[in-house]
């Protein structure tokens, strides 16, 4: 059961992926890379990381794509600002190129491996894992969290002043 | 007043004059800027606000144009009137007494009569792409055949002026209306926008004319008060009573005491009545329902009074040159007694509801000022320029109907 | 797991889907009803017993309008948007607890679907998907109305769930956990009482999210007519409006388990006290929207990020001062 709803959200993710770089309409590629998200967190379900599945879907694509989304219909986007930078064959080819290569990696017999090593009993041991999470992310890599929040206070510093510069 | 009037500008006055108590002073139209200059400016005088400007088409190849002009500081009025001929220009005094600039635009629009020097001299009233003055006594009172509703449809323009000011800048010029789901009737606002602030709006106005002098000039004295009536249909009894009073001046009537007296009345609890609609809808507009149902209940009883006393409930026509149409029943007063009585308390609710409503005070604190000056210059006039400081009442520093009696004593909480 | 556990399971799903719509038909009624009350009107009187079928007689009329799809919509996203909506509002009922348990022929039923460990996450992830359902429907139906009113939406569902995320964080500090089941067991005295300021800004957060009045920007019909969904009609308009109420009643039972003791209370039946504490939450939303005028955009973003943003992280940590110095 686990093996087939992995395979499915794994499907829905690659094709999603693939269609957001394949799909003209700005809102459209948003909204598939949206589909991307919520397949991830439902990965993370299968692993049963249920608190960074939730937290994947309020972040990424609950708030982040959101603006994303927002930004696009304030400005209106044409399907031709997209297209702009390559034809629209080469664009096509690369994209479909680097998925194919995306897709071997995942058929390579490695990246199957790799998944399967690190399979459910290892995480899903633990009850509670947000407890676990927590736990992690304020003992043993409380610097890399202290360090991260500090860049991204930096980046809302420093959004702030451009967005402040008016006149 | 006349001996002041004499006395300041005597050698530029081609006449005063003084009829049913209304002084009139002709000038020529070279000497109309020095004099209105000197009417605003000069302490003695003090006719700062402009009440109305008005053009009249004498028939014989000439237009007569008439300013009406108020001095709140020595209480009296005087009309300016100047005769001018077809073709000739007369200059604007939109530069003394900016009110003048739209009250010189229908003069414009409708009668044809060109002013030098306006700042911007256009059609007002008549759709885009209109030809011809209605007001002018030659045009048909059915309307030109020539005009028909394809010819009238005229290219709709966006504002120039406003559209020129704003070349190069990063101001949105942005079209509110003619229906909008916040006008009420129809009403077309161009609005310059920096941002989500406006710092300039225009608005287009005339959607809703309807020619009442034109149909009026084809009636005799007691047809018009219907069309009195339909000038606002929120408070139409007031309007009547405007024109009735301006007809018995001419003709000299004295009405009796009685009707002075219900005349009083029933204007009083029109503009309750107005002015409930008006508060009501203007909270709705904000997102408060409540208050609009309750400000209706309170009207709804004015209008069965209305009912009670002469049949309709919003058309009433019931002034007439002379006095009312009939007396009241008794009941009426009865019942006016105990709505009045009963209407402070409501009064109170509404402050509740409203003024002592945090979101809605901060809705409206602090938008669109206009300060005392500028609504005098703008010729702004009840509430409104109450609102802007000035204490102002008509019935209270120039008296006119009954509110001259003894009997009639506004009450007031707080004001100045 | 047995095919009993299966059965039961499912029946559960369904009869609190089945639940859940008929409290929105009826909380339609309640809002109109209570609404003409407090407003000098009568509200519904002529379908049914005081109007009581006057839900079933507007569904029947909505299901039978003719069902447009405006010119030049982006057709897919136009269908598409009113479902995300209505399955965000309706799947987040799912882990809420209405109560402890029953004993049917000997077997222990909880009153719930089903008890995440991470329960109050996912209904934060649901509500904040639920945001492409309103930005779509705006963008899709080709309408300015309607593309401002789902601009609206978005920027301040986005702007208001931060401030509910963080509004609850008390409570959960308090509880130690995300699960529904453990707040509730946590609460002997209700959060309110120890998280008074976290609960205001929840509710006042909770009115923003689901958009209703003083926060009903995006579909001030004053302004944009009805906003958002000015171009739905028929069934796609009513998944909307029921998504509304959907809504409002999941904010409702939320506030009720998290603040309010979900469902325990003396002597009335669990169940009982929860329906109760649901209908005091929607008829304080009612209340409300009798009251108060709305804001103006630029308020509504002041409001939200320089005074309810910061009293929540200071509730935070307030809380946390008290929980160290009190244990």
């Amino acid at each position: 059961m686990e093996q087939q709803l992995f395979w499915l959200w794994g499907g829905i993710a690659v094709i999603s992926a693939v269609m957001m770089i394949l799909k003209r309409n700005p809102v459209h590629s948003a909204l598939c890379l949206v589909v991307v998200f919520v397949s991830l967190a439902l990965l993370y379900v299968l692993l049963g990381a249920e608190f960074l599945a939730a937290v994947q879907v309020i972040v990424y694509a609950g708030a982040i794509m959101v603006l994303f989304l927002f930004v696009i219909m304030l400005l209106n986007l044409e399907t031709e600002v997209r297209s702009q930078g390559l034809s629209r064959v080469a664009f096509k080819a690369c994209s479909l190129a680097g998925t194919g290569l995306l897709l071997l990696l995942l058929l390579g017999g490695g990246a199957v491996k790799a998944l399967r090593a690190m399979a459910p009993e290892q995480v899903s041991g633990v009850p509670g894992n947000t407890q676990a999470v927590a736990e992690l992310l304020f003992t043993k890599y409380l610097l890399p969290f202290e360090v991260t929040s500090i860049l991204l206070l930096a980046a809302i510093v420093g959004a702030l002043v451009l967005a402040g510069k008016r006149d | 007043m006349k001996e002041e009037l004499t006395t300041h500008l005597g050698d530029r006055l081609a006449a005063v004059t003084e009829a049913c108590g209304e002084l009139t002073i002709t000038v020529l139209p070279e000497q109309l800027l020095a004099v209105a200059r000197q009417l605003r400016d000069q302490e003695a005088l003090a006719f700062t606000f402009l009440s109305d400007l008005t053009g009249v088409d004498c028939a014989a190849g000439a237009f007569e144009v008439v300013y009406h002009l108020l001095s709140m500081k020595h209480r009296s009025r005087v009309r300016i009137k100047v005769r001018i001929d077809r073709g000739i220009e007369l200059p604007s005094v939109a530069g003394i007494w900016p009110a003048a600039n739209w009250y010189e635009r229908e003069a414009y629009d409708l009668l044809g009569i060109t002013f030098a020097g306006h700042p911007d001299l256009k059609r007002i009233l008549t759709p885009d792409g209109f030809s011809g003055h209605p007001l002018r006594k030659e045009y048909p009172l059915r309307g030109d055949p020539a005009q028909g509703i394809s010819a009238q449809r005229g290219e709709v323009t966006m504002a120039a002026p406003i559209a020129a000011e704003t070349a190069g800048s990063e101001h949105l010029i942005l079209n509110m209306g003619p229906q909008h789901p916040s006008t009420h009737g129809v009403l077309r606002v161009i609005l310059e926008l920096d941002g989500e602030v406006i710092v300039n709006a225009e608005p287009v106005i005339g959607h809703l004319h309807r020619g009442v002098e034109k149909l009026a000039e084809h009636m005799t004295y007691n047809q018009v008060i219907p069309l009195m009536d339909r000038l606002d249909y929120c408070s139409p009894l007031i309007n009547n009573l405007g024109y009735v009073l301006a007809v018995e001046k001419l003709l000299g009537i004295e009405i009796p005491e009685r009707a002075a007296a219900l005349r009083v009345l029933l204007s009083e609890l029109t503009r309750i009545q107005s002015h409930l609609i008006w508060l009501g809808t203007h909270a709705l507009d904000i997102g408060a329902m409540s208050p609009l149902l309750y400000m209706f209940r309170e009207r709804e009883e004015i209008l069965d009074m209305y009912e009670e006393v002469w049949g309709a409930r919003m058309h009433l026509a019931y002034f007439r040159v002379g006095g009312v149409a009939a007396d009241v029943p008794k009941s009426f007063l009865v019942r006016a007694r105990k709505f009045l009585s009963g209407f402070y308390e409501k009064v109170d609710m509404y402050e509740a509801l409203l003024t002592e409503n945090p979101i809605w005070k901060r809705r409206t604190q602090g938008v669109g000022i206009i300060s005392g000056d500028e609504a005098i210059a703008l010729g702004l006039s009840g509430p409104g320029l109450r609102a802007s400081g000035i204490d102002w009442d008509l019935r209270k520093h120039l008296p006119y109907s009954g509110y001259d009696r003894p009997w009639w004593c506004p009450r007031r909480k707080s004001a100045f | 797991m047995s095919l009993l556990a299966i059965g039961i399971a499912l029946a559960k799903a369904v009869i609190v889907f089945v639940c859940l719509l008929l409290c929105v038909a009826y909380s339609t009624w309640l809002e109109r009803k209570v609404l003409g009350h407090m407003q000098v009107r009568c509200g519904p009187l002529r379908v049914g017993w005081y109007g009581l079928l006057q839900p079933i007689a507007d569904g029947i009329k909505l299901f039978f309008k003719e069902d447009i799809v405006v010119s030049g919509a982006n057709k897919f996203l136009y269908i598409l948007s009113p479902m995300i909506v209505m399955i965000a509002a309706c799947a987040s009922i799912a882990v809420v607890p209405f109560g402890d348990y029953i004993d049917v022929f000997g077997q222990k039923i909880y009153l719930r679907v089903a008890d995440v460990d991470i329960g109050v996450l996912y209904i934060f992830a649901l509500s904040s998907l639920s945001v492409y359902g309103i930005t779509l429907a705006g963008w899709s139906s080709n309408s300015k109305y309607a593309l401002l009113g789902g601009l609206r939406a978005s920027a301040q569902m986005i702007s208001y769930e931060l401030a509910t995320g963080l509004s609850i964080i008390g409570v959960l500090m308090h509880a130690g956990s995300l699960r529904p089941t453990d707040i509730v067991a946590g609460q002997d005295i209700w959060y309110i009482v120890k998280q008074p300021i976290g609960f205001l800004i929840f509710v006042i957060c909770a009115f923003a999210e689901c958009n209703r009045s003083p926060f009903d920007l995006p579909e001030a019909e004053n302004e944009l007519v009805p906003g958002f969904h000015v171009e739905y009609s028929s069934m796609k308009f009513a998944l909307f409006f029921m998504a509304e109420y959907a809504h409002m009643i999941v904010v409702s039972a939320l506030a009720a388990t998290l603040f309010l003791g979900g469902w325990r209370g003396p002597v009335l039946p669990g169940i009982v006290w929860f329906m109760l504490k649901v209908f005091a939450m929607m008829f304080f939303f009612i209340w409300i929207r009798a009251t108060y005028p709305r804001f103006r955009y630029d308020q509504l973003m002041k409001f939200g990020w320089k005074v309810l943003f910061p009293v929540a992280l200071l509730n935070i940590v307030v809380t946390g001062i008290g929980m160290v110095i009190w244990g």
